[in-house]
């Protein structure tokens, strides 16, 4: 069989299993995942996984896009609990600066690992690799709406695209999981962080350093 | 047949295979016939097919920051000025960014992607990375002797900030809704390296 990509079942079945295999994910990746453990875990027999996902594979890719879905989903919920709204540039800047904190701060480190991980094993799958296209892009519906708005106040730089500047800062942020996590120098990750807030603040309204 | 030539051999063959449909598609039986070795040879270089898969990713890294060493050669030829300076940092950013460059960078990103999980490639690459950022880091300390980038710039952890920053560029080649992303992309990293590393005069 095929993979079949069913990272939002309906079947509390289905769901089951796929708790199970994001958990065996997180733990210890895809390398470690055996179907008999997922029989195991979710209580149920090989045929209804492969019913439900085709072959181990679409368990695998089901998992990876679950979990990226969820880290998405952090994102959203940190950036309208942050909303951007604000009556003057002052205003803006604060809320911006509070989103930023948030983003980098060590509580979305979990999310951004698990978005350096599926962004990077689901380069080889084209069925993965369709399904985070359609995740990420409407991921930035809000903040560009938020952003474009700031600019025709013009409490951000009138020079940038907004919808590219977003797209440069979100996906930079990859680099604060790579070296989180491969970089062994102490207090490397707070020095990245610093160093992408100038880099946005420079951007974004222009700062002088 | 020398055993290392075998090693070779098999690496050779699943590098391929990885390459060409990821290591999902990898199989055992397909790798020790496309080499002409029984399955134990595999098993005794590599230790299980996890070895031999991380064997791989490694391999590709190594290849690929060799790659990256010309590139970083840029930055490392002498300047006279800051002037001369500024525009070798531009010239190292911009290849960096290349379309050429675009295969290289999903290698960087599915090998990192893929490392998240493997604790013990993890470690090795973040033992190679290091020092392969160390010519950079040192063209930047010398211009900072020099005065041609700002006294509160700290070379390492901006060389980590910039390299790292590139995964972003990958992903939104891979995975965005732009043909061409990398000539605006790679604008706005432009601009704040320069605003970071000299300051806007």
């Amino acid at each position: 069989m095929s993979p079949i990509l069913n990272p939002e079942p309906e079947s509390p079945v289905a769901e089951r299993i796929l708790d199970v295999a994001k958990e065996i994910l997180g733990e210890v990746g895809e390398a470690g995942l055996r179907i008999d453990a997922v029989m195991g875990g979710a209580g149920v027999q090989a045929p209804v996984i492969y019913r439900h996902f085709g072959n181990r594979e679409g368990l695998v890719q089901s998992a990876h896009l679950a979990r990226f879905l969820a880290a998405v989903q952090q994102g959203s919920k940190t950036f309208r609990a942050e909303t951007l709204s604000a009556a003057d540039a002052v205003e803006f800047r604060a809320a911006f600066d509070r989103l930023l904190d948030t983003i980098l701060a060590e509580e979305h480190r979990e999310a951004s690992f698990v978005r350096l991980e599926v962004l990077g094993v689901g380069t080889q799958r084209p069925l993965l690799t369709e399904a985070i296209r359609d995740a990420q892009s409407s991921n930035y519906a809000e903040p560009l709406a938020a952003l474009e708005h700031a600019q025709e106040q013009g409490w951000i730089r009138p020079d940038i695209v907004v919808s590219e500047f977003l797209v440069w800062a979100v996906s930079s942020m990859l680099g604060l999981a790579a070296v989180t996590k491969f970089r062994p120098e102490p207090g490397i990750t707070d020095q990245w962080a610093s160093t992408h807030r100038r880099a946005i603040h420079t951007v974004l309204f222009g700062d002088k350093l | 047949m020398p055993e290392s030539d075998v090693a070779r051999r098999l690496l050779d063959a699943a590098s391929e295979v990885i390459e060409s449909s990821g290591e999902a598609s990898l199989r055992v039986q397909e790798i020790v016939e496309t080499a002409g070795v029984q399955a134990p040879v595999l098993y005794r270089h590599f230790g299980s097919r996890e070895g031999l898969v991380q064997s791989v990713h490694l391999a590709r890294f190594l290849r690929e920051l060799t790659d990256e060493a010309e590139v970083f050669a840029l930055l490392a030829r002498a300047a006279g000025s800051k002037e001369e300076f500024r525009s070798h940092f531009d010239a190292l950013v911009r290849a960096a960014a290349d379309p050429e460059r675009r295969d290289r960078r999903r290698t960087r990103l599915e090998v990192l992607g893929s490392a998240m999980s493997r604790p013990e490639l993890s470690e090795l690459i973040g033992k190679v990375q290091g020092s392969t950022y160390v010519q950079v880091v040192d063209a930047l300390t010398a211009a900072q002797k020099q005065g041609w980038i700002r006294a509160e710039v700290e070379p390492v952890s901006f060389v980590a900030w910039a390299s790292s920053t590139m995964l972003g560029l990958a992903a939104v080649e891979h995975y965005g809704a732009s043909p061409d992303p990398a000539e605006w992309w790679i604008g706005y990293q432009v601009e704040a390296c320069r605003a970071i590393l000299f300051g806007h005069d």
